[in-house]
């Protein structure tokens, strides 16, 4: 996808044909907040070491209030971590090109889709070329997202005149037009009911492997991280710790079928063992 | 999606096709019928009034009735003695207005985004907003004259602070999420003032300037009272001081009249700045 959007707009489009995933490597990170009151630390994070290869998808599951947003966060560098390090590519986190998106309804309510899709692209940080960040070239570019996200005809649209469903299309769309190097999700699909949630988890397989973005998508659902992920990383409850990350072997994008295959069954079960015995 | 881009446009769903929700029907006729009542409740009282005013033999030195109103208002803009106090207060109140809602927006705004600039600010804003300022207009008067500067200034002060409050909530109620997605984004300190907490404080800046149209108004008649010789405060005032009580109704009523289309202006812009909000509720 991004290969062949690159060569039809080869004109002034970049940044389009240098997307793709970096690698992300997490050593040692741990998260410590001060609590209120006591004037104690609550330890949310400790000792994380991850390495998620280029174009990988790893899916995070673990008991609630487990650090699992914390470790989005930090990753995004929204926050800086208390200990340890977080490499992204070959820059760090508070300055890598990340997309992210958010569990609830995070798209801004005084913008069309289409314009909360081209949001990261306004930005100077990401869009240096002030001629790219002109509203006909972001204009363009973010249609281009709308196709692949399957919300063409509704670029005018207000987020409350559109479906859950089609919100979060919206949001995958915005966190991926900034070509991101990394693609974080926090439970994007938790508020969708059970068929919309099976139709996006289908569209985002063949988008994530179309644009071999590196993924880290977090899940309450361990069903849904087996599916998706190539690796399933299972943290312990607080502080989060990496308790065991499983492999799934199958090639993505993978049928619906595959969630009544013996290796799905197999690793859900596994998974589901590790992430209840605390 | 591998195929080429300029293939045959992919069926355009079919609600993509009424843009803009319905409104519901029922909504408009509320309206319709509620701006009748409300005309006839209006028309009732006036006949009150006025019924009063014949059966009681009430003095006109102490209550004109609505004709003698209507005579004083026929009378007074006839000889374009209206217009004039009228353009006087609107150019003093327009300018003021303008000023106060600019100064109110952008330091709303700069209080909630940056907490040393609240620090500093807070206090004064809310002490200021609670002082009855206009007790010290005849103190602006001895500094700035009689003239336009005055008047205008009283404006400001009377404008300024709902304004900056109402802001500064809408900067504070903005959700989380539109902040982490700034955030998260790298969005630079100017892009998240601009693209984030203007339009997100928007509705509360709103509210603000039409709470500010009202005290802007008693700003005007009030700066009249002390000293003037043009405009709809000094209308009053003179008309209360010759016992003219039509006069002073005109004046009183021009000024309700006029707040009810600043008003109604300010919701147009609002429906037109706000489109999103319009059809959310
Ligand atoms: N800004 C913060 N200040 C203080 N404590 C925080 C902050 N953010 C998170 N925490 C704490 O860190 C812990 C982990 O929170 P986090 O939101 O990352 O959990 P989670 O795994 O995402 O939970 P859930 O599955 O319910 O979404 C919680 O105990 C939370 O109270
Ligand atoms: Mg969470």
């Amino acid at each position: 996808m991004r290969a062949d959007m690159a060569a039809e707009a080869t004109h002034t489009d970049t940044r389009t044909a240098v997307a793709g995933g970096a690698r992300l490597l997490l050593s040692g990170v741990g998260m410590e907040f001060p609590q209120p009151h006591t004037g104690q630390t609550l330890t949310a994070l400790e000792g994380i070491d991850l390495e998620v290869t280029p174009g990988e998808f790893i899916a995070i599951v673990g008991p609630s209030g487990c650090g699992k947003t914390t470790l989005l966060r930090l990753i995004a560098g929204m926050t800086a971590p208390t200990a340890g390090t977080i490499a992204v590519g070959d820059s760090t986190a508070a300055s890598a090109r990340t997309g992210f998106v958010f569990q609830q309804a995070s798209l801004y309510p005084w913008r069309t889709v289409l314009r909360n899709v081209a949001f990261g692209m306004e930005l100077r940080t990401r869009t240096p070329n002030r001629h790219e960040r002109s509203r006909r070239a972001v204009r363009r570019q973010a249609q281009d997202l709308i196709r692949l996200v399957g919300l063409e005809g509704f670029e005018d649209y207000y987020p409350h005149q559109i479906s859950g469903g089609m919100q979060q299309r919206a949001n995958l769309a915005r966190a991926l037009a900034i070509a991101p190097e990394l693609l974080l999700m926090d439970e994007p699909f938790s508020a969708l009911d059970a068929q919309t949630r099976e139709e996006l988890q289908i569209e985002l397989q063949r988008i994530a492997v179309q644009t071999n973005t590196t993924t880290v998508f977090v899940t309450h659902d361990i069903g849904e991280a087996v599916y998706l992920a190539d690796r399933v990383v299972i943290l312990t409850g607080r502080p989060g710790q990496v308790r065991k990350v499983l492999s799934c072997p199958t090639p993505r994008p993978r049928p619906l079928a595959y969630q009544v295959s013996d290796e799905f069954m197999a690793l859900r079960n596994a998974a589901w063992e590790l992430v209840h015995s605390n | 999606m591998t195929t080429s881009r300029p293939a045959a446009p992919a069926p355009v769903p079919a609600a993509s096709r009424r843009t803009r929700p319905l409104r519901p029907f029922g909504r408009r006729r509320g309206n319709r019928v509620s701006f009748w009542v409300g005309c006839a409740s209006i028309l009732g009282g006036l006949l009150l009034w006025q019924g009063a005013t014949v059966v009681f033999h009430v003095n006109p030195l102490v209550l004109a009735s609505p004709t003698q109103i209507a005579h004083a208002f026929a009378e007074m803009s006839s000889g374009g003695e209206l217009t004039g106090h009228l353009t006087t207060s609107l150019r003093q109140f327009a300018v003021g207005f303008v000023i106060a809602g600019a100064l109110g927006v952008l330091t709303g705004l700069l209080m909630g985004q940056f907490r040393y600039v609240r620090y500093a600010t807070e206090p004064w804003v809310l002490a200021l907003y609670a002082t009855p300022s206009i007790g010290l207009a005849p103190l602006f008067i001895i500094w700035l004259g009689f003239g336009f500067a005055a008047k205008a200034f009283i404006v400001v002060l009377m404008a300024f602070f709902p304004v900056a409050i109402n802001t500064l909530s809408g900067v504070e109620s903005l959700a989380r999420e539109w902040k982490d997605v700034a955030a998260s984004y790298k969005a630079n300190a100017l892009e998240r003032f601009v693209k984030v907490a203007l339009p997100g404080s928007l509705p509360y800046i709103f509210t603000g300037l039409r709470l500010a149209v009202g005290r802007g108004l008693v700003g005007i008649v009030v700066a009249d009272f002390f000293g003037a010789q043009k405009g709809l405060g000094f209308l009053i005032l003179q008309g209360a001081q010759q016992f003219r009580t039509a006069d002073v109704f005109v004046g009183t009523i021009l000024l309700a009249a006029l707040g009810v289309v600043l008003t109604t202006f300010l919701r147009t812009v609002e429906r037109k700045v706000c489109p999103w909000r319009t059809d959310a509720s």
